[in-house]
């Protein structure tokens, strides 16, 4: 598994990966020592005490009165009892009732709990509260003096009564697996199965179930541990199978009757009781962390590799300098290669591309905010005069919201739902500014006035639900002015925002800029938004700058063919002018980090590629003090071609009758 | 408040369209609160010809997804038919759907929890061709076509929906509408989640789909220029109800509702200069928006944000009449171009 962040792993490693990987005889979540272990026991103890009676030394009732008491030995390997009965054969033999008995509990816990919370699920919210209203009294009520009063009317029938501790913990169940439940049935997967007409059992046992399948085996390993120590607690307190049929508890009290003159005597039957239950539980917790191991190795903050010094002095010009920067996975290939920009002050510069071109790690790996495993291991972020990539987490601590602030796509997201906007906002304000609460109060209703906001005392007093998304965002681009910082970066500000909203928004930040002189980094994949608010544009393919420079002559007159076929795939065209039959657009996807071709890493999808297009070349100065990346730039633009729409139809095999024709388009290695 | 007459066909002779839904009411929840709060959707009518697309529009909240799911039984309406091909479906169950209209399909915004991940592409796309009775062998050939018609490799049917990209799955999406040969498909945001390149790619394969096979489209988008790209008519929708309908290209160019230029001159065009004076015009105009203030129950729901709104607009709602082309609700759409 990867540990390629964000849209470098969603979007771009995808075509390559093998099909048969998934398949395995273990799953992923049990191959490492501790699960194995577990399970191992598990196995063996279940085998062991179900054939008990084949392989035990001695019966169970047979006396070694010469031996009573003893300690293992090699007639009997783990010591005998007072009465001098075999120990290992009584252990063993008793064993398999508590397994089956805790089995019993499990099966009917999740018989009725699952069955339930998928009928609430379906049916709506009154189902939903007339069960969860029931399992609510069932909860209520105490379930060991039930157990006691049960096994009082029926006697001691241990399937039975663990049966009924199993319908008094469904309730428990269900409390959980509803949530499961309702959040699976969300999943537009389950709709679109509806919508095909699939019947209710059908959506439950195709669609809900497994999805839920790693929950319920949690849920059930720990159920399971717990049952074993309840029958046993249960024969310990003389509810189990009477002497002389031996089980766990008489055995434990047995012992410990015995000890001190006798203390070996409680160590077997104890660490085999321990162990199961413990191994149930690390079979729980392997589970539940199947997610978090796959993808979290131990974060390695690696310290930065030697820089050799660039002779070069800081554009005095600039506010951020980035030259050279390069962003790799640890051990692995890079994500972003040798990107240089400077942003200088009371500018916005856009960083521009589709997803899995590393425009997103650019901006994070100025703020130091790169994901675990991943980290700069070249070039320079210059701020100041400081190498913002060489900080310690400390330093960039230091930095992050004082000097530079950030303000992400899902403004909900980044807001705690939990806190009113008030106590968000005077929090960062207070340490930011030093100032007192009172003061701190007014300067956070003066921000969000700022960020127009005419209500600011109402907004100050809701929480984040309570707010539509345009004035969530403004919020957090107050937040991010708290600390008074002189560089903004803008990851997607307005890509989850309507059309309206986006325009407002982007009309607020074009005002601070011009009032307050901030500089502001914009990370979006809409030519449109980049058009609008920036002054200079940094075009990214597949972790490289493609093509640079002032945004007006970029966009007017695009040199890099990457650039023209972006522009090209804009439904939006000029006023007056007929919408085209075709968008143009460009086959496959970006190829995914560490299998980018040597030379263009365009060059497979590009309408223009020839043979030297595949050795690698220096990026040419463009639009004045602009680059771009394209050795063949001259010849396309002197031959006056733009990036055409694909021919209607190219998408698509030509008629019914030739479905296995080969595929239209020269493309050297895209898969659709 | 009732829109189009059957649209006639280019035939000229006037056929039963694909989808007819007439005066369609929702209301979220239950009880005295739901009934007094404003519906999600709000006496919407419209129809779609065979072979004809027709784009909803609007910002969210604008009820756009809700017509959506009331038109799939995903969402009881309150009031109001929906007719395929002349045939009432409104009060139907998904199950008798199934059995009875096979021709209406969904495709979803989020690539990502549409398809189920514990499930290869063949096991997806062959489900709903087995419950309509057709064996399997035929449904795997049939499934792997279907792959092959949205332009991905057939052996995708052995993968996992974790083996693709957004644009990719998308595809996969298209597959499994089309796979059961609808009528009409329901695309509810299609290509909102998806890069500009790849949503390109997948708005020319809903063109080429559209052209090759005759489909009716019912477009939900909130971008006015995709809408233009694939539709013929458009609807303008804001809180529910229909602010103007009619050709897609009088209703982008030359929008005749204040709302409906709120939205053409909202979205950022990718030309610096031109973006520029769309900018200055749009703020110039000074339209506000969403939940800047509550309409009032009677008026015209789009008061609180209209730069030409009078004393008539918060007390009568403005019908739905003819101006020029398009069927506008507005009182004073004859000083819209104006704007």
């Amino acid at each position: 598994m990867s540990v390629l962040p964000l849209d470098a792993a969603d979007d771009a490693s995808t075509q390559v990966a093998p099909p048969s990987s998934r398949r395995r005889l273990l799953p992923a979540a049990l191959r490492r020592p501790g699960p194995l272990l577990a399970v191992g026991w598990l196995l063996l103890v279940v085998l062991l005490s179900f054939t008990a009676p084949l392989w035990r030394p001695y019966e169970v009732n047979d006396q070694d009165l010469a031996n009573r008491l003893s300690l293992p030995s090699g007639a009997h390997w783990l010591g005998t009892d007072p009465l001098g009965r075999d120990l290992l054969s009584r252990i063993f033999t008793a064993g398999a009732e508590p397994l089956l008995a805790a089995a019993v509990t499990v099966a009917v816990a999740f018989g009725i709990g699952i069955p339930l919370a998928l009928i609430a699920a379906e049916r709506g919210r009154r189902v939903e509260q007339v069960i969860s209203r029931c399992t609510e009294m069932l909860m209520a009520l105490p379930s060991t003096i039930i157990l006691l009063a049960v096994i009082g009317v029926i006697g001691v029938r241990t399937y039975v009564v663990m049966a009924v501790l199993g319908v008094l913990i469904s309730a428990a169940v269900y409390r959980i697996m509803l949530g499961v439940a309702q959040s699976v049935r969300q999943r537009l997967y389950v709709d679109a199965a509806r919508v095909n007409g699939l019947g209710s059992l059908r959506v439950n046992t195709v669609h809900v179930l497994p999805a839920m399948a790693t929950v319920i085996a949690v849920q059930a390993a720990q159920l399971f541990g717990i049952a074993i120590l309840i029958n046993a607690g249960l024969a310990f307190l003389g509810f189990g199978p009477a002497e002389p049929v031996p089980s766990w508890g008489i055995m434990i009290q047995d012992a410990s009757g015995h000890v001190y003159d006798a203390p070996w005597l409680m160590v077997p039957t104890g660490v085999v009781l321990a162990l199961t239950v413990v191994a149930a539980n690390v079979l729980a917790d392997a589970l539940a962390g199947k997610v978090a191991h796959v993808t979290a190795p131990a974060r390695s903050r690696r310290p930065a590799p030697v820089r050799v010094a660039d002779a070069a002095p800081a554009d005095p010009a600039a506010v951020l300098e980035v030259r050279h920067l390069t962003v790799s996975v640890d051990d692995g290939p890079q994500l972003v290669s040798d990107v240089s920009f400077t942003v200088a002050p009371g500018r916005v510069l856009g960083l521009v591309g589709e997803s899995g071109c590393g425009k997103t790690m650019t901006a994070r790996s100025l703020l130091g905010l790169l994901p675990d495993g991943v980290s700069v291991s070249g070039g320079q972020v210059l701020w100041q005069g400081r190498d913002l990539a060489g900080l310690t987490e400390k330093q960039a601590n230091g930095v992050r919201g004082r000097e530079i602030a950030m303000i992400s796509q899902e403004p909900m997201v980044a807001l705690d739902p939990m806190f009113s906007i008030a106590y968000q906002l005077i929090g960062p304000i207070r340490r930011f500014r030093g100032v007192g609460r009172f003061e701190a109060r007014q300067i956070a209703a003066q921000l969000l006035r700022q960020v127009g906001i005419v209500d600011a005392d109402r907004v100050l007093k809701s929480h984040p639900h309570q707010l539509s998304g345009g004035m969530a965002q403004r919020v957090c681009i107050a937040l991010a002015l708290t600390g008074e910082p002189q560089l903004l970066i803008a990851d997607e500000p307005t890509t989850a925002l309507d059309v309206t909203v986006q325009a407002e928004i982007l009309s607020l930040l074009r005002a601070l800029v011009r009032d307050t002189g901030l500089s502001v980094v914009v990370v979006s994949h809409d030519l449109g938004v980049v058009a609008d608010i920036c002054d200079d544009v940094v075009v990214m393919y597949a972790g490289q700058v493609v093509e640079s420079g002032r945004t007006a002559p970029v966009l007017d007159d695009a040199a890099h063919p990457y650039t023209m076929a972006l522009l090209g795939a804009n439904p939006h065209v000029p006023d007056g002018a007929p919408m085209p039959t075709r968008l143009a657009s460009i086959a496959g996807t970006v190829p995914a980090p560490g299998s980018w071709p040597t030379g263009c890493r365009f060059a497979g999808r590009c309408q223009f590629t020839q043979a030297e297009c595949t050795v690698p070349f220096p990026a040419l100065p463009a639009h004045g003090d602009g680059t771009v990346l394209c050795t063949r730039v001259h010849e396309v633009h002197d031959a006056g071609v733009s990036w055409h729409a694909e021919r209607a139809g190219a998408e698509l095999p030509p008629a019914a009758g030739a479905r296995h024709a080969a595929e239209p388009t020269p493309t050297a290695g895209a898969s659709r | 408040m009732t829109v189009a007459a059957p649209h006639p066909a280019a035939s000229g002779v006037v056929t039963v369209p694909a989808l007819e839904v007439r005066d369609l009411v929702v209301r979220y929840g239950s009880g005295r609160k739901a009934r007094n709060a404003p519906p999600a959707v709000d006496g919407v009518s419209f129809d779609i010809a065979p072979g004809e697309t027709l784009g909803l529009v609007g910002e969210s909240g604008s009820g756009k997804s809700t017509i959506g799911k009331a038109l799939l039984g995903l969402q009881k309406p309150s009031a109001g038919t929906v007719r395929v091909h002349g045939q009432d479906i409104t009060g139907m169950s998904l199950k008798q759907r199934s059995r009875q209209v096979a021709d209406l399909r969904v495709v979803f915004q989020d690539p990502y929890s549409s398809l189920n991940p514990s499930r290869t592409i063949g096991q997806t796309l062959v489900e709903p061709l087995r419950l309509m009775g057709i064996g399997a062998a035929e449904a795997l050939r049939r499934a792997r076509a279907g792959v092959e018609s949205v332009g991905l490799p057939g052996d995708a049917v052995d993968r996992y929906p974790g083996q693709f990209s957004g644009g990719q799955r998308q595809r996969i999406a298209i597959a499994r509408a089309l796979v059961c040969e609808p009528k009409v498909v329901v695309l509810d945001e299609p290509v909102s989640a998806l890069d500009l390149s790849t949503q390109a790619q997948v708005l020319n394969l809903l063109a080429d789909l559209r052209d090759q096979r005759g489909l009716s489209f019912l477009f939900i988008a909130h971008d006015l220029g995709v809408v233009r790209f694939l539709s013929q008519r458009a609807v303008v929708l804001y809180r529910g109800q229909v602010m103007e309908t009619g050709p897609v290209e009088a209703v982008t160019q030359a929008p005749r509702h204040p709302y409906t230029v709120a939205l053409t001159s909202a979205a950022p065009v990718p030309r610096p200069a031109e973006q520029a004076a769309r900018r200055a015009a749009r703020e110039a105009l000074g339209m506000g928006t969403a939940g800047s203030a509550q309409a009032s129950a009677t008026g015209c729901p789009f008061v609180p944000r209209c730069p030409l709104s009078t004393d008539v607009c918060a007390e009568q709602r403005p019908p739905l009449r003819l101006v020029g082309d398009t069927p506008t609700a507005c009182h004073h759409a004859e000083r819209v171009p104006a704007l």
